[in-house]
């Protein structure tokens, strides 16, 4: 009798006992080409703003994402949009009179807080989006007269705000876009970025399994078309969009091509509506993994990557220029390397609640600043 | 509060203090089963007493049902595993257990072993989580009642139930206290307690479970140390497995210690005496420095003792009885460090059983009861002493049986009186099973944690009756509702972040599982959260939130919010505290739940920190509903 009746607190506690647990599909898994990194930059004439991890970085709960600005002149300052948790990452839109951030979903919130500012981060309006926005750094952009976002569900989900930013409907989706007959040669897996080109139209930039022609999408008369280029040397193969961006330039596209020890990347620029391209030479990733990415002030890519066997480096390419730069060796622990407003670089090494500027000179890397963010440890969990 | 952090300590005293209460109470039962009980007896005996003067039968011996006395094997065995469960039962009584076991015992234990092992682990765990103090106090009554049921039933139906009990209790405490003994998981050794002490009080179980008979021949025994000796020499084999870290006392150069080592260093820092840390200590460091050796001995005297249990030479499997005690008592001292140790110590690991259970089928082989003739008209008591020869001789000489007059008609006249004490101690050894074993499986059947866990986190509710602050805000619907318009309803006010990542949404959802506990049957209960972020307030916000929540389909439950200059005289008006902090840190507000009653005065106030796990969320649930149901009838 003892046995049996053991036997039901046993079986009375496997039903008590069953539960399970659901988790956000993580951005950028099983990515075609390099996984794309949050961390990242986009530089103008009078500010450079990056996103980048800081706190105790193998502790999700303890893994804070911030906003730092740098504006000419001036040091480095936080500007982490306050009254949300940041540990779910963070992207920002810039433009000259204003800045939209968008937080990433984390632990029990599914939908995502954005904050906008006019004044430079001094004070932030709320908005929201009705899904969490994708983990990438062009989630986000914003034109005179609307923004647009782009969602995680459907493997990408393009909305648009013209109110507001509480307000969304739809534009597109991986999978509306991947019915389109024009578009089949893509085969597109996700959306990668979203902008608006110099007329306000949204582009959508993607990651493609296969085609060799950079996943970039445009409206049209008839439904949405093909607005990417093929690459010289790439006839077929994976490609994705890792930034896409409106700049001095024109509009700007950072691309991969190939997959694990073959990966490539290629900085390309429209000026005319998206009907050319001038596309770079490639950079050969050799297999190492991109851990940072910036736009600079005059509408180039600043990429930092490290593994494959070589140390972490830092590459430049302007839309000018024929050839990948290489920048002198990184500080030890850069995590970001970014354009500054007045056309230099900094790498930027966060050790938990310190983040330390190195400024590059004639003579390299140079520490310029330490900033001490207060950062609140265990306020997350 | 979210943003600031909470958890719950082991040696919380709301929970030591519930503990101690919950045994003092059942130890009260107890108390009275066991003067009901001596009643029994003392009646019992008294009719017996004047039946056997009115049958005239009062000097008669009343035979013995048994045909020789219980054999010695079964015997070490009923009696040393029925000490080892009172021990046990008594080092349940320690005051971290109720907290302190499934985090310091059973999840260690289950963390090297595979995924399906640590899943069911888990159920065993929830169980125990959800209802820390009725699970503690019930497994020391369980426990304690095992070993007296042993001790005190020597023979009989009441004795082989012992057995069974005590096998299947072993066996839950093996499945589910000790992860199968770490069977399945890596880097297993027999030094460390692999397969685990619960098997043996299994096997020792089952063996006192069985029929008498099965103790009449060697057969028994000698099945038992062959299968002693096949787990003596696996275990040296994978004692002297290549490349599991056992034959180095530094596992590589840039390490400090190797595996044995670490196991030794670590019993070390145990608190106990300072005697047997020293020992443990000065082990360490022979280990440290001599590894191979001390495997290489290790390992020897495993095979060589599991050979000679295989051999089935008394010669030899005495040697290896001797050698496996010794290096039991060597093992148990020197690396298990006695096992129970260190406040959540729950037995003294597995070499006192191990030792136990091949003594057994050593005393099974050598020590064999004989079935004495009994004369067909006066039942006889036999007792049968120890006669086994070399090779385990079967036979042995034996005490005449005592003659006996004519047995009385009645059944209780047919009674031994020691076999109706010892029935009545049984009975009692039942009830203090039951004692722990009822409120262990109403436990286990109800799904939601104690009260007592979210007291411990939170402290008691305050008890209130005073005017509840008026107020007016707008709903997700751009809908003013004022609190007085709530008038005539129960109403659980709390104060939510929109955006909270932590802990709004499990109080939202906490709110919405004690409003369905409460039913309809306390009338209308309104569920009621006011913006607490002074940022992110809007009512698309809230909104979002209740889609998120899937509260937005709930009829009762409303989130309001308004301008900050209202939301700021709101929080002001219920002492909630709001703080925006910086560096991507969610707002830090107070987590509260105030209970209104119909008439519109506050009576309950609630700390609503739903606490670090889902055990004490589930806890928050019936505490809520509980008072829910108790305003609503005031």
């Amino acid at each position: 009798m003892l046995i049996a009746l053991g036997a039901v607190a046993l079986g009375a506690g496997a039903l008590a006992g069953c539960s399970s647990t659901g988790s956000a599909p993580a951005p950028g898994a099983g990515a075609v080409g390099p996984v794309i990194p949050l961390t990242s930059s986009t530089a103008s004439a009078d500010t450079t703003w990056a996103t980048l991890a800081m706190g105790h970085l193998d502790d999700p709960l303890n893994t804070f994402w911030q906003v730092v600005a740098l504006t000419a002149g001036r040091s480095w300052e936080l500007a982490t949009p306050p009254g949300v948790a940041s540990n779910g990452g963070l992207a920002v839109a810039v433009r000259p009179t204003s800045v939209l951030a968008g937080f990433g979903p984390s632990q029990f919130l599914r939908f995502s807080p954005l904050a906008h500012t006019a004044d430079q981060g001094t004070s932030w309006d709320p908005g929201l989006l009705p899904a969490g926005l994708a983990r990438v750094p062009d989630a986000l952009v914003q034109g005179d007269s609307e923004s647009l976002a782009l969602l995680r569900t459907y493997g990408g989900a393009v909305v648009v705000s013209t109110g507001d930013l509480s307000t969304w409907k739809p534009v597109t989706t991986a999978r509306v876009l991947s019915r389109v007959p024009a578009l089949s040669g893509c085969g597109i897996r996700s959306l990668t970025a979203v902008t608006l080109d110099a007329d306000g139209r949204p582009l959508v930039g993607a990651s493609c399994t296969r085609g060799g022609q950079a996943g970039l999408f445009a409206p049209s008369s008839t439904g949405w078309a093909s607005a990417g280029p093929g690459i010289p040397g790439v006839s077929r193969g994976p490609t994705e969009v890792i930034r896409l961006d409106q700049t001095p330039a024109g509009t700007a596209a950072l691309v991969s091509t190939g997959s694990g020890i073959g990966a490539r990347l290629f900085g390309m620029w429209s000026t005319n509506g998206l009907r050319t391209w001038t596309v770079s030479a490639a950079l050969a990733l050799d297999g190492a993994a991109l851990f940072s990415t910036g736009v600079t002030g005059a509408g180039g890519f600043v990429v930092a990557a490290s593994g494959g066997g070589s140390a972490p480096t830092a590459t430049l390419i302007t839309p000018t220029a024929s050839q990948w730069q290489a920048l002198p060796a990184l500080p030890s622990g850069t995590t970001s390397v970014t354009a500054t407003p007045v056309g230099g670089f900094d790498a930027l090494v966060p050790v938990q609640s310190t983040l330390s500027v190195y400024g590059l000179g004639s003579q390299g890397w140079a520490r310029v600043q330490n900033l001490r963010v207060d950062i609140q440890y265990g306020s997350s969990g | 509060m979210p943003g600031m952090g909470h958890g719950l300590q082991t040696d919380n005293p709301t929970i030591a203090a519930a503990f101690r209460s919950a045994l003092d109470h059942q130890l009260l039962i107890l108390v009275v089963l066991g003067v009901i009980l001596a009643l029994g007896w003392n009646v019992a005996r008294t009719v017996h007493y004047r039946r056997a003067v009115a049958a005239g039968t009062l000097d008669a011996t009343v035979a013995s049902a048994w045909p020789y006395p219980e054999p010695a094997a079964r015997r070490l065995l009923r009696v040393a595993f029925g000490l080892l469960w009172l021990f046990d039962g008594l080092l349940q009584i320690q005051g971290a257990m109720p907290l302190g076991l499934p985090g310091s015992v059973i999840t260690p234990s289950a963390g090297s072993s595979p995924g399906w092992v640590q899943h069911l682990v888990n159920v065993g765990t929830t169980i125990w989580s959800d209802h820390p103090v009725t699970a503690a106090a019930a497994t020391v009554w369980i426990q304690v009642g095992i070993g007296i049921f042993l001790l005190v039933a020597p023979r009989g139906y009441w004795s082989r139930s012992a057995g069974a009990v005590s096998a299947g209790w072993g066996l839950m405490v093996w499945v589910f206290g000790e992860s199968f003994g770490g069977i399945f998981g890596h880097g297993s050794s027999w030094l460390f307690g692999s397969p685990g002490a619960a098997v043996f009080y299994v096997v020792a179980g089952l063996l006192v479970a069985l029929p008498d008979t099965t103790w009449e021949t060697a057969r028994s025994g000698r099945l038992l140390l062959r299968g002693m000796g096949v787990l003596f020499v696996g275990m040296g084999v994978l004692q002297a497995w290549p490349g599991r870290g056992f034959w180095s006392g530094q596992a590589h150069p840039s390490a400090t210690s190797g595996t044995i080592t670490d196991m030794v260093r670590q019993m070390a820092q145990v608190s106990q005496p300072s005697v047997s840390a020293s020992w443990v200590r000065w082990f360490g460091s022979f280990q440290a420095g001599h590894g191979w050796l001390v495997n290489f001995v290790v390992v020897v005297l495993l095979v060589g003792v599991g050979a000679s249990f295989l051999s089935g030479n008394l010669r030899l499997i005495r040697i290896g009885v001797i050698a496996g005690a010794v290096l039991c008592l060597a093992t148990w001292v020197l690396v298990q460090d006695f096992g129970f140790f260190g406040g959540v110590g729950t037995d003294p690991n597995s070499m006192i059983p191990m030792a136990l259970v091949f003594s057994g089928g050593y005393l099974a082989m050598v020590r064999l009861p004989t079935r004495s003739p009994v004369p067909e008209a006066a039942p006889a008591t036999a007792v049968t002493t120890a006669a086994a020869g070399p090779g385990g001789a079967e036979t042995g000489p034996t005490r005449p049986p005592n003659p006996t007059p004519a047995a009385p008609a009645g059944w209780l006249d047919r009674l031994h009186p020691n076999y109706l004490l010892r029935s009545l101690f049984a009975v009692g050894a039942v009830g203090i099973l039951l004692v722990g074993v009822a409120p262990m499986a109403v436990a286990a059947a109800n799904p939601h944690a104690d009260a007592i866990l979210i007291e411990a986190v939170n402290g008691t509710p305050d008890l209130v009756d005073v005017p509840a602050a008026p107020f007016t805000l707008t709903d997700t619907h751009g809908q003013p509702v004022s609190l007085s318009s709530l008038a005539g309803h129960t109403v659980a006010l709390t104060f939510l972040d929109p955006v909270c990542t932590s802990d709004c949404p499990l109080i939202a959802q906490d709110l919405r599982l004690a409003d369905q506990m409460v039913g309809t049957g306390s009338g209308p209960v309104e569920l009621v959260a006011v913006v607490n972020n002074p940022l992110y307030n809007t009512t698309a916000l809230t909104a979002a939130f209740d889609r998120q929540e899937g509260l937005d389909r709930l009829a009762n439950w409303t989130f309001l919010t308004g301008s900050l200059g209202q939301l700021h005289q709101v929080w002001n008006d219920y002492g909630v505290q709001t703080e925006v902090t910086p560096a991507g840190a969610m707002v830090a507000h107070s987590d509260i739940v105030y209970l209104i009653d119909k008439h519109g005065h506050t009576r309950v106030i609630l700390n609503s920190d739903p606490g670090g796990g889902s055990a004490e969320g589930s806890s928050f649930v019936g505490q809520l509903a509980t008072q829910i149901r108790a305003v609503a009838h005031q």
